[in-house]
């Protein structure tokens, strides 16, 4: 029976290149394995052959990231790999980075299962653990042995036809996603299982994890706020009568703009609020309500602030993802900058 | 309290010459019956139809739903026909396996669907249950408030009606439900469980007549401890917005029967806490304090598990409320549903606190389930559009149909009733 096909990837230190010196060194393959690569192959045993190890410096490889993931994978897919191994890159941060990037790569393009390892520290664990399956390792290569044995494990897994829909039992960091099941127990009664180990101190497991709180410092008014430029932005909908743009009224993946140029208070015939998560009859009654253009321009001529910007942007925050609200986010801050804005009123719903 | 509910158990439902249960089966007097609703003048156009467990038949529309209920002595579904009167006590007749579905004629984008056989009944409550759907439609002038009190009277009405023939039907097994005085402030070694229980959300503020708790709107409830027989014996009815769980889910409350099986087994139930999501932050903060007050300082709560209704808001209102039971001492546990997001474990509720770290999850909002074309249906001719969909985004009813679970009937159970969750990998 032939041998089970694999592919490692290895830095310019561990592949034997050289140092820091080698770390441009360019993508290339060598057949058979190198250095760690020949511990591995011992892990792996009889069944398995490390057919070639792929090589790049650490900062050719961070350099120009996609090309180097591309021109990796054209080498290593002259092999014909059923698995590729990279790494492990420990708590090395480039390393992890080109280890995640090449095996989301050779996933994504070959459709060849790619498995790399890291220490939890590792940035790349953050980048690449919803895609990539990373073994967790110790810090530094004194744990070597240790987490190619953690390899070797996983690749007899997955070879023997293994999906590793539990990472976390694998050894690896979870993907950090979460899928629909059907559970043999009611929500009541696993609630109050969950809450009787609780009070007596035992072990228990979530099943909605708390997710990380982003901490923003707010910041100071470089300004008086008598000469500042401030915006007035919201998430209760708001968009011009009729809604031209098709902002979805939930589940929203972009925002709207509002001219306000020389309106002194919002009536019902130029906009309306749209959004599905909330009673919008008082609002639509009068949607100063909801972003108060009328007191701005009250607070403007009184002379408190200094002006007020010309542009609402508002969008529907019902259900809205995570990673579409820190996009919006982004874009309508970095709007906001280059249109000289130094301050932001938020309104919410 | 001592409550004894006498059921009669029904497999099916067909119409006959009178109404009456026997030997498992439903027989209903359709022109009586429907004579009984007709009385109502906001109603137009009244019908009844059936639809039993196995049959090729989907029933859409649906307003609510109730388990046939008597009460001879009175306290049936107190509050709504007649006045408030003491329920939770004394004995209930149940037509145990029917059930009664008010169908909504006007557009609501939070309508429920059920099919009686195919991939969905084993996450559905109701198609295994045989189901007794009122149509109608609104009388000419009646606004959407009239017609949907109409509904929930039409729906008491039936219920209370199967409910009596249930009462002349022998009765195979009774079941008593007691939590005495005695036995809520019992000192025992097992831990008191207080239930929060959320009765509606006013992110949509409930009708000045809309009955929710003895009738009461609840537009301003503040928290306050009800017997869980109350909730059994017909007090609560789903809100207007109904939105994760029927007024017969209140009636079988899936939380409160769990907390009674292992109530002097593995706790002592301590009592229900009654609280809505309040519009207002200040409105959130005040119900959450008062909450955790009741079930620390008058029930004497060491844990508490908190349920919430209708969407996003009550949230908020929900961890609101479970730091205020933790920041007392009471360990908290939570059921709650689970947004999809982009499908990473961030953004799976629009707010958590950072302690919540007993979350039960009752679904993935985003879920959804094909249903093959049916026969049948008891309902408009097209579904849709429901929440989510464009204006215009209809349906036939009798086709292939992507639904989501929020719109499978009991299929996204908030109190705590459904097998359906996510699992984080």
């Amino acid at each position: 029976m032939e041998s089970f096909r694999i592919v490692h990837y290895l830095n310019q230190f561990f592949g034997q290149l050289g140092g820091e010196t080698a770390a441009g060194a360019p993508p290339q393959i060598k057949p058979g394995a190198i250095g760690s690569g020949r511990v591995l192959q011992n892990e792996l045993g009889n069944g398995f052959e490390i057919v070639a190890t792929a090589l790049c410096g650490d900062n050719c490889f961070a350099d120009a990231p996609e090309a180097t993931a591309d021109e990796l994978v054209g080498l290593i897919a002259e092999f014909r790999p059923q698995l590729v191994i990279a790494g492990p890159a420990f708590n090395s941060g480039r390393y992890g980075q080109s280890c995640g990037m090449l095996c989301a790569a050779l996933q994504d393009r070959l459709g060849v299962p790619a498995i790399t390892g890291m220490h939890e520290e590792n940035p790349g664990v953050d980048q690449f653990r919803r895609r990539v399956l990373i073994v967790r390792t110790g810090a530094t290569a004194r744990s070597m042995a240790e987490a190619l044995r953690s390899l070797a494990a996983l690749a007899r897994r997955i070879a023997a036809g293994d999906a590793i829909d539990r990472p976390a039992e694998a050894g690896c960091f979870p993907h950090g996603m979460k899928r629909p099941v059907v559970r043999d127990k009611t929500a009541a009664q696993r609630a109050i299982d969950m809450l009787l180990h609780k009070l007596a101190g035992q072990p228990f497991a979530t099943e909605v994890s708390v997710p990380r709180f982003d901490r923003v410092a707010p910041v100071k008014l470089a300004t008086a706020l008598s000469a500042a430029n401030v915006a007035l932005v919201t998430d209760g909908g708001l968009v011009v009568k009729g809604n031209p743009d098709r902002m979805p009224n939930g589940y929203c993946d972009r925002f709207t703009t509002i001219p306000i140029g020389g309106l002194e208070r919002f009536t019902t015939d130029l906009v309306e609020a749209h959004h599905g998560g909330y009673d919008t009859q008082f609002v639509n009654q009068d949607l100063n309500r909801l972003v108060p253009l009328d007191a701005m321009r009250e607070l403007e001529r009184e002379g408190a602030i200094g002006h007020l910007h010309e542009t609402v942007y508002a969008t529907a925050g019902l259900g809205m993802s995570l990673t579409n609200a820190r996009k919006i986010g982004r874009e309508i801050g970095a709007r906001l900058r280059n249109e000289g804005v130094q301050a932001v009123i938020l309104t919410s719903t | 309290m001592r409550l004894e509910f006498r059921p009669a158990p029904v497999y099916r439902a067909t119409f006959g010459a009178s109404t009456r249960i026997h030997d498992g089966t439903l027989t209903i007097a359709r022109d009586e019956l429907r004579a009984l609703l007709n009385g109502d003048r906001r109603l137009a156009d009244v019908d009844i139809e059936i639809a039993n467990p196995d049959e090729d038949c989907r029933i859409t529309d649906i307003f609510d739903v109730f388990e046939p209920r008597f009460k001879a002595n009175g306290g049936n579904f107190p509050g709504v026909l007649e006045r408030a009167a003491r329920v939770g006590d004394g004995q209930t007749a149940v037509a145990r396996g029917a059930a009664v579905m008010v169908l909504n004629a006007m557009s609501d984008r939070y309508k429920l669907t059920v099919d009686m056989r195919g991939p969905s009944a084993r996450f559905s409550p109701y198609a295994h249950t045989a189901n007794v759907c009122i149509r109608s439609n609104p009388a000419p002038g009646i606004d959407r408030a009239g017609y949907y009190r109409a509904l929930k009277e039409a729906g008491v009405r039936a219920a209370i009606y199967l409910g009596e023939a249930a009462s002349h039907a022998p009765s195979e097994d009774s079941e008593v439900l007691t939590l005495s005085p005695s036995s809520l402030s019992e000192r025992s070694t097992l831990p008191r469980i207080a239930y929060i229980y959320m009765l509606a959300s006013q992110q949509m503020p409930t009708e000045p007549d809309e009955p929710i708790l003895y009738g009461d709107n609840v537009r301003n409830l503040l928290p306050t401890i009800l017997h869980p027989n109350e909730v059994l014996d017909g007090a609560v009815l789903a809100p207007y917005w109904n939105f994760g769980g029927d007024t017969y889910t209140a009636q079988n409350h899936p939380m409160i029967r769990e907390l009674y099986t292992r109530h002097g087994r593995d706790l002592n139930f301590a009592g229900v806490i009654a609280t809505i999501a309040a519009e207002t932050e200040a409105g959130r903060s005040r119900s959450a304090i008062m909450a955790a007050n009741l079930a620390h300082d008058t029930l004497g709560a060491d844990a508490v598990v908190l349920t919430k209704y209708g969407g996003g808001i009550p949230e908020s209102a929900t961890m609101e409320t479970y730091d205020a039971c933790e920041a007392l001492g009471m360990k908290g546990a939570i059921v709650i549903w689970t947004h999809g997001g982009d499908g990473s474990v961030e953004g799976s509720l629009t707010f958590m606190s950072p302690g919540a770290n007993a979350v039960v999850s009752c679904g993935l909002n985003e879920e959804s389930i094909d249903l093959p074309p049916v026969a049948r249906v008891i309902g408009n001719a097209s579904i849709g559009p429901l929440i989510m969909e464009s204006e215009g985004e209809t349906r036939p009813s009798n086709g292939p149909l992507h639904l989501r679970f929020l719109f499978l009937a009991g299929a996204a159970d908030q109190l705590g009733g459904g097998f359906r969750s996510v699992e984080e990998y």
